[in-house]
């Protein structure tokens, strides 16, 4: 697992987030091969503190806003398990079109 | 006369066949039990609609309804709901539309406005407080809603402060089964109201006047007011002011979710073409509202030529943005921006009109059908078509009737990728990717709809998993319906839904201050039971059967192919039992009747 391992986690963002970032993704965690996914938005918040407050709160997705791991399942918790290589996407809960 | 404070007390009922109109009280307890908009109009409806009526008849009522908090300082509130028996499902329909026409429509003085019968000739029908008058509306016949909303705004003149005026184009003329009811190029756009005013030969409808409701506690309902604008200014909608809905586009393709080439998979290649980024690139976009809202969630791009200059170019939202691009397979921003203006001015609901185009290239890529240049991704053949279905030409004249219908004249396997449900056409939400979705698209009174299930929200969230659509699916799909229906009902904006912590008690602290009832949370859930069941009521009167309660055979047998719904497809089995489960939690029987004794409970009997 280490080529995984050094791969770093890349947090995708979309919408608001996207706008606030001013940037489409950044990968952050490098060199670890596993985390959680509150320490991988705390990452990206002290990387893009334009994120802080609006879309993020702290370790969480701010309210209104979403986490989605690899394009598959929505959480908001910072205990979920995320590994080396793994997509977070951050993005508004609200989808209506 | 004594009435509900936020109510006139009656509505209008106008009858084009005799040219007479008359005012009718609405009983005891009807308010308080359906509210306003889509629940006060299903009560009309019911009332109203002859069981098997044909929805292009004269019988076949449409009703225009207003609600209690039309005229309030409350954001977002200036909205009205068109109902009748729809063409294309031969189902329920109700169509929510926005701005001034709600506002002058309740200045008349009447909560709801119902037409039956059929006019002699091209006819224009003036509502004021003095009464009705039937224009001729011949000069205007052959015009798209937006020309003709100012032509009779301008002979109106200012009598009443200004008329406004919802109005079909020449779809609806030519009962195209989808054609929209438009007013100020905001549409009541689902499921062919404007081919029901086709057929009473109704091109217009101006409202104006100076009748104003009391509120039951003004000074408590600025005091919230000013709270709710604040609030609909906060993060909540920062998404829908700043982008708009077409920032869906590229959420839903990194899910997997984006409907593409006739719901052929969940991925579109060029969707990057089709971003807020690229379609603003080379264009300035400006931002507009519905009449009394602090949102503004409307984003509108110039396009040369489009005969749209004026009201500021072509309104792009997530829906008609995916239905005329990634739908069709067309990335061409320009193309898609001069579809979506042709449907405008046609009169024609981009979700339907993307649908039946993107059903008839399957049909023509697999053979099923020979149709020169159809083919996904060609934009000049899109657009031709969407002349050729407002104006009932060659292919375009079946298309118009809808891909259901379309796909019974055509025959072969094309029945099992026509993409409707109750033959209304599935909105921009890939059903295999968003499972919850599908359940909603399945039992919709309406038929596919993503505006009054709202299931998505479901998927949207960490309660379920959106592919697996496990067991615990069943009560926020119904919860968020509820919601949805209380909304339509009162009517306000979903795009608000964000700022209410609880949205059912949210509803509840409005309606206090303007109807002065005492109403509880636990009051509004049982009301948005009622209304739901009245709604499957009127279906089953219809005709409805549970074999309707289903999607197309595509989305059991085709999982998709790549992204982040890969192998995603239904279940069917598990759609049945979730079917069946939604069934008992909303008091009908397994397959979806509704029993006597349930009718009686909620006062539908
Ligand atoms: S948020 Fe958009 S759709 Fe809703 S009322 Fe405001 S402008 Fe109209």
């Amino acid at each position: 697992m280490d080529g995984e391992g050094t791969s770093g986690v890349t947090v995708e963002f979309f919408g608001i987030a996207r706008q606030r970032a001013g940037r489409t993704r950044i990968v952050v965690c490098r060199g670890l091969e596993s985390t959680r996914l509150g320490d991988v938005l705390l990452a990206a918040a002290e990387r893009l503190p334009e994120l802080a407050g609006e879309c993020l709160d702290g370790s969480r997705p701010q309210d209104g806003y979403l986490a989605n791991i690899n394009a598959r399942r929505f959480t908001t918790d910072p205990d979920t398990p995320i590994r080396a290589g793994d997509h977070v996407l951050l993005l508004a809960a609200d989808a209506g079109g | 006369m004594s009435t509900v404070p936020g109510y006139h007390g009656r509505y209008l009922r106008v009858d084009l066949s005799e040219r007479t109109s008359r005012e009718v009280p609405w009983p005891d307890g009807v308010l308080r039990s359906f509210l306003g908009g889509g629940g006060l109009g299903t009560w009309v409806l019911r009332r109203e609609t002859p069981d098997g009526v044909d929805p292009l008849s004269p019988e076949s009522p449409l009703v225009f309804v207003f609600s209690p908090l039309v005229g309030s300082p409350l954001t977002t509130s200036a909205k009205f709901a068109v109902l009748a028996k729809s063409p294309l499902t031969g189902r329920i329909n109700d169509s929510l539309s926005s701005s001034h026409f709600a506002i002058s429509g309740k200045r008349t003085g009447y909560d709801a406005i119902v037409i039956v019968g059929a006019a002699e000739g091209a006819t224009t029908l003036v509502v004021t407080p003095d009464g009705v008058r039937f224009e001729s509306a011949e000069t205007e016949w052959g015009l798209g809603s937006r020309e003709t909303g100012q032509r009779v705004r301008d002979r109106l003149g200012g009598e009443w402060g200004g008329f406004r005026v919802a109005a079909i184009g020449p779809a609806g003329e030519r009962l195209v089964h989808f054609a929209t009811i438009s007013h100020d190029a905001r549409h009541a756009g689902r499921g062919g109201l404007g081919a029901v005013m086709g057929s009473k030969r109704l091109k217009a409808i101006a409202v104006a006047g100076d009748r104003v409701v009391s509120f039951a506690d003004p000074g408590r309902l600025v005091e919230i007011s000013r709270d709710l604008s604040k609030r609909s200014l906060g993060p909540a909608t920062a998404k829908y002011r700043e982008l708009g809905t077409v920032d869906n586009l590229v959420t839903f393709n990194r899910l997997g979710s984006l409907p593409t080439r006739n719901f052929q998979g969940g991925v579109f290649a060029e969707a990057s073409m089709l971003s807020p980024e690229s379609l603003e690139a080379d264009r300035d976009r400006t931002r507009t509202s519905c009449a009394a809202c602090t949102i503004g969630c409307e984003h509108i791009f110039p396009l040369a030529g489009s005969g749209q200059e004026e009201g500021g170019g072509v309104r792009m939202e997530y829906e008609n943005l995916f239905a005329l691009g990634p739908l069709c397979g067309v990335s061409d921003p320009r193309a898609v921006l001069a579809a979506s203006a042709l449907c405008d001015e046609l009169g024609l609901d981009t979700i339907s009109t993307g649908a039946s185009i993107a059903f008839a290239m399957e049909c023509a890529e697999r053979g099923l059908v020979e149709i020169p240049g159809l083919r996904f991704g060609n934009g000049d053949a899109m657009l031709s078509m969407i002349d050729d279905i407002g104006n009932r030409r060659e292919w375009g004249d079946l298309l118009a009737e809808g891909t259901r219908a379309a796909a019974e004249r055509i025959g072969g396997e094309s029945q099992s990728f026509a993409p409707h449900v109750k033959g209304l056409e599935i909105p921009g939400y890939e059903p295999r990717a968003l499972q919850a979705m599908a359940l909603g698209f399945a039992v919709g009174t309406r038929g596919a709809d993503h505006n009054r299930s709202g299931a998505y929200e479901v998927d949207f969230s960490p309660e379920v998993g959106r592919i697996d659509a496990e067991p615990g699916t069943i009560e926020p799909v119904v919860r968020v319906e509820d919601e949805a229906v209380l909304m339509d009902s009162l009517i306000l904006c979903k795009f608000l839904r964000g700022v209410f912590e609880d949205r059912v008690a949210g509803m509840a602290e409005l309606l206090r201050p303007v109807t002065g009832w005492d109403v509880s949370p636990e009051e509004l859930r049982e009301t948005a039971g009622r209304i739901v069941t009245a709604k499957k009521a009127y279906n089953i009167a219809q005709g409805w059967t549970p074999a309707e309660d289903t999607l197309p055979q595509r989305f059991f047998e085709e999982p998709l192919g790549e992204g982040g719904s890969q192998g995603a497809q239904l279940d069917p089995d598990r759609l049945a039992a979730q079917i069946r489960a939604y069934n008992l939690q909303r008091g009908w029987t397994a397959e979806g009747y509704v029993p006597e004794d349930r009718l009686v409970a909620l006062g539908l009997a």
